[in-house]
């Protein structure tokens, strides 16, 4: 299938959220037929609205045992946070479908839509059509994710995670090739990190006493066969474009 | 010479990942020298473990392993002591050529880091890189008996993909310098010896460190061809008388 035929046509290319900047990691270019090349893009944001924040992380931390009860475990992804976690349930189940007991949702997703315009505008890449897979992550004192990716094969798109509070731990992203080095996100409230699903990434342990709540998610092309199995949900598509470009443009002519 | 290809389907995506990887196995049938080097080296382990310890690469064999002496010495410098290494060098020539012929890809002026290990039982090499920068080339090992491991070699971006190779007597295999790899535990008696190596391409200020020596450059090509034609000239001579 050919991505062009996927792509939006005729988007106009506008940056909504001004916060969204972008990490590139590059190598030089390759002086031999051997050597590794690499061009890596990390967008990071932040979603300011503090009180609709604390609304969902408190909604998750009551419904955590809920989602584990009511959902039989997929894995844990190679975080290590094992079979009781709520991580293990990601897939089973798609965040935005409690959008009706928890509308604040639907600003986060919102959000999250223009985020992800923000980043393919400033990265270059064209608008696709895709779908979201949704999962939340509670951690207690002394747990860490330990390194992991969401899909290394050539129909990888783009991941993501917002935290939910200011916490002291920090999540480390590392190009393949490049040994020993990590490039470390601070953990706090609202801040959204936008990043290739091939990119093994971790976070340090949680030493607080307070649980670390974060929300992840993957986009995935609408051509992925995984989207079967894992509740995935249309992100991007030319309705949703339209839709949204129109409430911005509503908003500029009220303000 | 045989090429395995670790290559990715094509990406789908703007961030999907890509790799098309060649690694290179041959074998050097000259058991006879083969063993020759093998007990030289043996022989010899205290003495290159009197030079000053480098670092051990990652491998986890620590600094009272001869591993940790790499760069301190070219093991080549004793070809002297041990003419079979001035066969084995050529053979790796021949190897290289062979490889990027069969790869596509062009002839660097090349110079070569050489270093022996030397695994004893209960022994792992651990997973390590030997150069992942821009100028990384290309690199490779010889097992210089029959061992019961196995060294493997891991996609870079994708860990779960790994290409085993055994670890035969007089075996070669060339690799890009950054995949990583390691060798699974070996649990012999006797010491499981291998040499390797890094083909380094020579910088702008024509500076390389780790005691490199020529390996690829416009005269040995040269030589390397004469000796093949008139070779190849005597075999036709023979053929035809």
């Amino acid at each position: 299938m050919s991505l062009n035929h996927k792509l939006i046509k005729n988007s106009k290319k506008l940056t909504i959220n001004k916060n969204m900047q972008i990490l590139k990691i590059r190598n030089m270019l390759p002086a031999t037929h051997y050597a590794p090349y690499w061009d890596v893009s990390i967008g990071k944001t932040i979603w300011n609205d503090s009180e609709k924040i604390d609304k969902i992380k408190n909604w998750l931390v009551d419904n955590e045992q809920r989602i584990i009860e009511k959902y039989p475990v997929m894995h844990d992804g190679n975080t290590g946070l094992g079979d009781n976690s709520a991580t293990s349930r990601f897939g089973r189940y798609n965040l935005f479908d409690f959008v009706s007991e928890l509308p604040e949702l639907t600003d986060f997703k919102k959000f999250l839509q223009c985020s992800y315009l923000d980043f393919v505008t400033m990265d270059h890449t064209p608008i696709t059509d895709v779908n979201i897979v949704c999962w939340f992550n509670i951690l207690r004192k002394s747990e860490e994710i330990k390194e992991h990716l969401h899909n290394p094969t050539y129909d990888c798109y783009l991941s993501g995670n917002v935290h939910l509070d200011d916490y002291e731990t920090f999540t480390k992203y590392k190009v393949p090739y490049e040994q020993g080095t990590s490039h470390d996100f601070a953990n706090f409230k609202g801040g959204l990190t936008i990043f290739p699903s091939c990119i093994l990434h971790w976070s340090d342990q949680h030493l607080e006493d307070n649980k670390r709540v974060s929300i992840a998610f993957d986009l995935r092309p609408d051509f992925s066969k995984a989207l079967d199995n894992l509740n995935g949900r249309p992100f991007m598509n030319k309705e949703i474009y339209k839709e949204l470009m129109d409430e911005i443009k509503n908003r500029i002519e009220k303000e | 010479m045989k090429i395995e290809k670790i290559k990715s389907k094509l990406p789908l995506t703007e961030y999907a990942p890509y790799w098309n990887l060649s690694i290179g196995r041959d074998v050097w049938t000259d058991f006879d020298k083969v063993d020759k080097i093998r007990n030289w080296l043996i022989s010899n382990e205290d003495r290159i473990k009197a030079l000053e310890v480098n670092h051990d690469a990652g491998t986890g064999l620590g600094n009272d392993s001869v591993t940790s002496r790499f760069g301190q010495y070219n093991l080549f410098d004793f070809s002297d002591e041990l003419p079979e290494l001035k066969d084995l060098l050529k053979f790796i020539r021949v190897s290289y050529l062979e490889f990027i012929v069969q790869d596509r890809t062009d002839i660097f002026e090349l110079e070569i880091v050489c270093w022996f290990n030397f695994l004893r039982n209960n022994e792992t090499v651990e997973e390590h890189i030997h150069g992942a920068a821009h100028d990384s080339y290309l690199s490779g090992n010889i097992h210089l008996d029959d061992y019961k491991t196995q060294t493997y070699y891991r996609c870079p971006q994708e860990p779960n993909l790994v290409f085993n190779s055994s670890n035969i007597k007089g075996g070669m295999t060339i690799f890009p310098s950054h995949m990583p790899h390691g060798a699974t535990t070996y649990n012999e008696t006797k010491p499981r010896i291998s040499i390797a190596f890094d083909l380094r391409v020579m910088p702008d200020d024509n500076r390389l460190d780790y005691c490199s020596r020529p390996f690829m450059n416009p005269e040995i090509y040269s030589e390397l061809v004469d000796e093949f034609k008139s070779q190849t000239y005597q075999e036709l001579k023979e053929t035809n008388n």
